[in-house]
């Protein structure tokens, strides 16, 4: 009786969620274009070849504005610019979803010790994270691939533990919102193992606040990527990037804008949608925040 | 007061020398020989070696590690491998630029942002409500050296109303500061929106109501200082993000700040400088945030039992 | 009420922004840089009519020169980048200087004389030649600047004729300069980066001292620096030569290319030296603008490293070799202002090969010999550029091309100093695209690249083969220009049959300027001589 209860309880809270979500106009349109731009990078290989179209050059054809062989035209390379902009989406999005997945977890595993623990860890632990905050994130990724070199690896490694303490405060700040419950106290009281607690009682009220965080954050990491392979400290050409992609065509930029336009609201649209998809979901778990 | 502000400082302590000491580790992964950079690919071996002696580069980590502290803490932040002058002259040079920069973008940040919000909250859901929600998050979407060329393009190029470059005149600082307060504009207008809405939904506001106080009065003599007030934090936070976030609109813009010296001592792989920079960032953010905290509690009588521990 | 203070200022700061947007554009020709003084701005006003200057107002005499990168020093020793040069160009003379048409326009020095086996150079100086501090240039400065030189860790490379060299002071005005071996080209050298330094105020404020406020005796002198910023230069009033129409010359640093150009545009600044070839057709575009180019002493090149595991097989290079499309990579690379070279000497210099035959262009022959070499599947490289357009674009071309190969070339760009570095650290690099300019214009240069003697400072490639090296010596050492020209042939013949480099193409050195400036030449070392120019 009891589990079926609670199954009951949470479908409701979901259903709950998602109806609410779904009144806000604009958190709608942020999701229909985030999903366009993972069905593009889904899609990337059935609407475009990699080899022949992104990355093969054709320097007779360079520098065409979008025709009708080419629906966006050509780089200056003769680089067919339809297909860079959705492998280019495959790019943003992967490297965005592993820095999400990757600082998630490890922030919210830090997080939740320090909140669930406090005293002199949370204390340690949140000055440690104070400093890393302190770091503004576009310089800590500068200052570690500078220093390690450019490339996937080394991108991911940067944006990951410049994402990390971020995600901790969130966690931490749920995390005491809660433990002062006094359902808490009483699940305390029962002797109740602290691992049963955290996994029963805490962590689904962390959950919001995490995929809030997460969302928000993807959007910071893909804006994050494009200014730094801007700089060229990030993805290493040939491979579409958005943000090199512009920065390859910041010289053309007056004859030929198109170059710098179409990457660019790429990125706002992807960027946008993520931000309208948190800002609605933070709404939707906490209506008691809209207004 | 005074202990509050004392005690403060302390704890910046440990979190200043933590960043050196996380940016100084990672400066020391670089692979690559600076005296190679330093001296050009024709000096010799030897040369070479003299010169990483001269620097104190060929002692082991933990020693050039507290060298460096020590020196830094007598004011000598050492010097650039690349021009071989003090970095502390170096930086204090562009400290004015990027400070100027940092105060022109909040002040196009609070002189846009406050007034839409406040304005999206009286007359809530109306067009002004949703073009100025909109239109803010689509700028925070920009990335900043996005809007930046395409501000270049229409305001300079074509339309040839404002300087490219350069820090010559006020006019140079205006197509910068819009990119640099674009990015956070979203967050002031929101927070100034919602804390409008609560206060508005106050009982004070209410009665003035009832008495007959007209809707301007309202709006300015009752709920707009209320609802200002932890909009000091926000403004402060965002300044100190500023003065971080400048790195790429400095570039963009060539002007001659912290932030562009500190990107291409980056990529030059100049340590010193690239130290001195981040010190400087960290300690001007720290200081911000403290003198913002301090003056919200001064403002706000309140907090002061709150904070004194 | 300090809230409501807040709100009027905040109201009126508003009103103001909204109202300087409309006020600029009342005065679009007004020159928005706080530096200028003269009346007139470059091109005349907004209705149209480009004359520069009108009669009733009198010639600018300021000039504001953009340079896309920090000097990084003041002090000649210290540093060898082409913008500290652009600087010293205007505050230092040399002995003479040497003309386009291979003549000597005689500057510091009255006359000079070579040893009949050209291992020494006795120069005698004119008199009376003062430096901006005032003092006298003597033949002890000439001496001390010329041995300071040849030691100093920078600038020992670029002068490596001169290593363990000395020069002596014979009279207060003559010096003599002794060489380890004969040196041809001594003369050019001195004429180009010999810059006389006083040795007096050199003593007296030390190494630092100088690069902060340096004093040297040509037509400018030193005002102030900003770093990153800008430089400052007015006229020097005892110069012994003729004065310059231009009286204050003011560099602007601007790093980004594009806003370069877009200053540029704008009139904020007059002379751009290192213009950007993909700016080429707005600039010709705009009539307020000239836009000049002159063809390099130098060419764009494809490098092997000799030692690396696959290229040390030449099938594999000259697979790479034939699988070139130089047209393309021109395309690519230059915009197309460039011209596809045969050999690693281009025609241009002295003594150079004519008329050397090219391997013919054949994708299909590349592939075969790649199989035959043992690679039918290609393989994967690492392509190593710097951020500079001029590295930077034919290495993402020389990517496409490889590609067509069947090997998959993965591209970093790296810092400036950085990419250098790496060319000689060891193991660094398999193959990349790199530049070289000959700043004598003498076939000689290909000495510091392919030379045996040079492994390990400019020889990035290491290159040790013999009969390349006899060539090489031939080439530097015989007075006989026939000699030379046969010798270099056969270094290239050499080098094509071993496809130790491939030659790709030779471009044009662009430089853009404010069609009122008038004097500007195209230089193919962007040495620009401000006092050549007036409005």
């Amino acid at each position: 009786m009891d589990a079926k209860r609670s199954q009951y309880k949470k479908r409701s809270q979901l259903k709950a969620i998602w109806f609410r979500f779904r009144k806000n106009k604009l958190a709608m349109v942020g999701l229909v274009v985030f999903s366009l731009m993972i069905l593009a990078a889904i899609c990337a290989p059935l609407l475009a070849s990699y080899d022949q179209d992104a990355l093969m050059q054709d320097l007779n054809n360079r520098l065409q504005s979008p025709n009708r062989q080419h629906i966006f035209g050509t780089d200056q390379y003769g680089r067919d610019l339809f297909a860079r902009i959705i492998f280019g989406a495959r790019i943003s999005l992967f490297v965005g979803m592993v820095t999400v997945l990757f600082s998630g977890v490890f922030g919210s595993i830090i997080g939740a010790v320090a909140g669930f623990y406090g005293g002199k860890i949370d204390n340690l632990l949140m000055r440690l994270m104070d400093v890393f905050l302190a770091i503004p994130q576009t310089l800590m990724a500068i200052a570690i691939v500078a220093a390690l070199g450019g490339g996937m690896v080394n991108l991911l490694l940067a944006l990951c533990i410049s994402s990390i303490p971020r995600f901790s405060r969130v966690v931490r700040s749920a995390i005491l919102s809660v433990k002062g419950q006094e359902y808490i106290e009483a699940a305390r009281a029962c002797a109740t193992k602290d691992a049963r607690i955290i996994a029963k009682h805490i962590l689904p009220n962390a959950i919001g606040p995490i995929i809030v965080q997460s969302t928000l954050n993807m959007a910071t990491t893909v804006l994050t990527i494009a200014s730094l392979s801007f700089i060229g400290l990030g993805i290493r050409p040939p491979t579409p990037e958005w943000g090199s992609m512009l920065s390859e065509a910041k010289e053309q930029m007056r004859y030929y804008p198109y170059l710098i336009i179409i990457p660019g609201t790429a990125i706002v649209l992807s960027v946008m949608g993520l931000n309208l998809i948190g800002d609605g979901l933070r709404d939707a778990l906490d209506p008691r925040l809209k207004n | 007061m005074f202990k509050f502000g004392i005690k403060r400082l302390l704890i910046m302590i440990p979190v200043v020398i933590g960043i050196s000491f996380i940016i100084f580790s990672i400066m020391s992964l670089t692979p690559g020989d600076p005296a190679e950079m330093a001296l050009g690919p024709s000096a010799s071996p030897e040369d070479k070696f003299d010169w990483r002696e001269r620097q104190g580069l060929n002692d082991p980590f933990f020693t050039r590690y507290l060298k460096y502290m020590s020196n830094t803490v007598r004011g000598d932040f050492g010097r650039s491998y690349r021009t071989e002058r003090a970095v502390f002259g170096e930086v204090c040079e562009r400290i004015p630029t990027t400070l100027t920069l940092a105060f022109c973008a909040t002040f196009v940040m609070v002189s846009i942002g406050i007034p839409i919000g406040i304005l999206s909250a009286v007359k809530q859901y109306s067009a002004i409500d949703v073009i100025g929600t909109f239109g803010a998050l689509l700028l925070t979407s920009m990335p900043a050296f996005w809007l930046g060329l395409m501000l270049i393009l229409l305001f300079s190029l074509r339309l040839d109303l404002l300087p490219a470059t350069g820090t010559d005149g006020w006019q140079n600082y205006i197509l910068p500061s819009i990119t640099l307060a674009s990015a956070v504009m979203a967050s002031l207008l929101r927070m100034t929106r919602s804390n409008m809405l609560e206060v508005i939904r106050q009982d004070y506001i209410r009665t003035a109501k009832a008495k007959g106080a007209t809707p301007k009065s309202i709006v300015f003599k009752h709920a707009l200082r209320n609802a200002l007030l932890p909009l000091v934090t926000i403004v402060g936070i965002n300044f100190g993000g500023m003065l971080g976030g400048a790195l790429i609109t400095e570039t963009v813009f060539a002007i001659p700040g912290i932030g562009s010296l500190l990107v291409n001592s980056v990529r030059q792989k100049d340590t010193p400088v690239v130290m001195g920079c981040v010190l400087f960032i960290a300690i001007m953010i720290g200081m911000i945030n403290l003198l913002i905290d301090m003056l919200y509690v001064y403002i706000d009588p309140r907090l002061k039992t709150q904070l004194i521990r | 009420m300090k809230r409501y203070a807040k709100k009027c200022l905040a109201a009126i700061f508003i009103l103001a922004l909204t109202l300087s947007l409309f006020g600029c554009s009342t005065s679009p020709a007004d020159n928005p840089s706080g530096g200028s003084t003269s009346g007139s701005s470059s091109g005349g006003s907004s209705s149209g009519g480009s004359s520069g200057g009108s009669s009733q107002t009198p010639a600018r005499t300021d000039l504001t020169y953009g340079l896309t990168g920090d000097p990084q020093s003041l002090d000649p020793a210290k540093s060898t980048d082409q913008m500290s040069r652009a600087v010293w160009t205007q505050m230092y003379e040399t002995i003479a200087r040497r003309k386009s048409d291979g003549t000597y326009e005689k500057r510091v020095a009255e006359s000079w004389e070579m040893s009949p086996d050209g291992s020494e150079v006795t120069i005698k100086l004119k008199k009376g030649i003062k430096f901006h501090d005032g003092s006298e240039l003597t033949a002890e400065d000439v001496a001390f600047t010329y041995n300071r030189l040849a030691e100093e860790p920078k600038t020992k490379g670029m002068m490596v004729s001169m290593t363990g060299s000395s020069t002596t002071v014979v009279d207060p005005y003559t010096v003599k300069v002794t060489l380890t071996a004969p040196y041809g080209p001594i003369v050019d050298v001195l004429c180009i980066e010999g810059r006389i330094i006083p040795k007096a105020y050199f003593e007296s404020v030390g190494a630092e001292g100088f690069a902060a406020a340096p004093v040297g005796c040509g037509p400018f002198r030193f005002v102030e620096r900003k770093t990153g910023e800008k430089i400052v230069l007015t006229q020097f009033e005892d110069y012994y030569g003729t004065k310059p129409a231009i009286k204050d010359v003011t560099f602007k640093i601007i790093t980004d290319t594009a806003t370069a150009v877009a200053s540029l545009e704008k009139g904020e600044l007059d002379f751009l030296s290192h213009a950007p070839l993909s700016a080429k057709r707005s600039i010709q575009d705009n009539k307020k603008l000239s836009w000049y180019e002159t063809p390099i002493k130098g060419l764009i090149y494809v490098c092997f490293r000799l030692d690396s595991p696959i290229f040390q097989d030449v099938k594999v290079r000259k697979a790479i070799q034939m699988g070139i499309d130089k047209t393309a990579m021109v395309i690519g690379g230059v915009e197309g202002n460039g011209t596809p070279v045969s050999t690693m000497i281009p025609e241009s210099c002295i003594c150079a090969p004519q008329g050397f035959p090219d391997v013919t262009y054949d994708l299909e022959g590349a592939k075969k010999l790649l199989k035959e070499a043992g690679y039918p599947a290609g393989f994967s490289v690492t392509l190593y550029t710097q951020e500079n357009a001029t590295y930077s674009k034919p290495t993402q071309v020389l990517q496409g091309q490889l590609q067509a190969m069947g090997i998959n070339a993965e591209i970093e760009v790296m810092e400036r100093s950085a990419f250098f570095a790496g060319q000689t650290a060891a193991n660094q690099y398999e193959i990349w695209v790199s530049h070289w300019t000959a700043p004598t214009g003498d076939s000689d240069f290909i000495y510091q690249l392919a030379h045996s003697s040079m492994i390990g400072a400019t020889n990035t490639i290491k290159v040790n083969d013999p009969a390349l090296d006899a060539a090489l010596d031939k080439g530097r050492t015989s007075s006989n220009a026939a000699d030379r020209v046969a010798a270099y042939t056969k270094a290239c013949q050499i080098i094509q049959d071993n496809a130790y480099w491939v030659p790709v193409y030779t471009f044009a050195a662009p430089c853009a300027a404010n069609k009122a400036l008038n004097g500007v030449i195209p230089d193919d070392i962007y040495v620009f001589y401000v006092s050549d120019w007036s409005w």
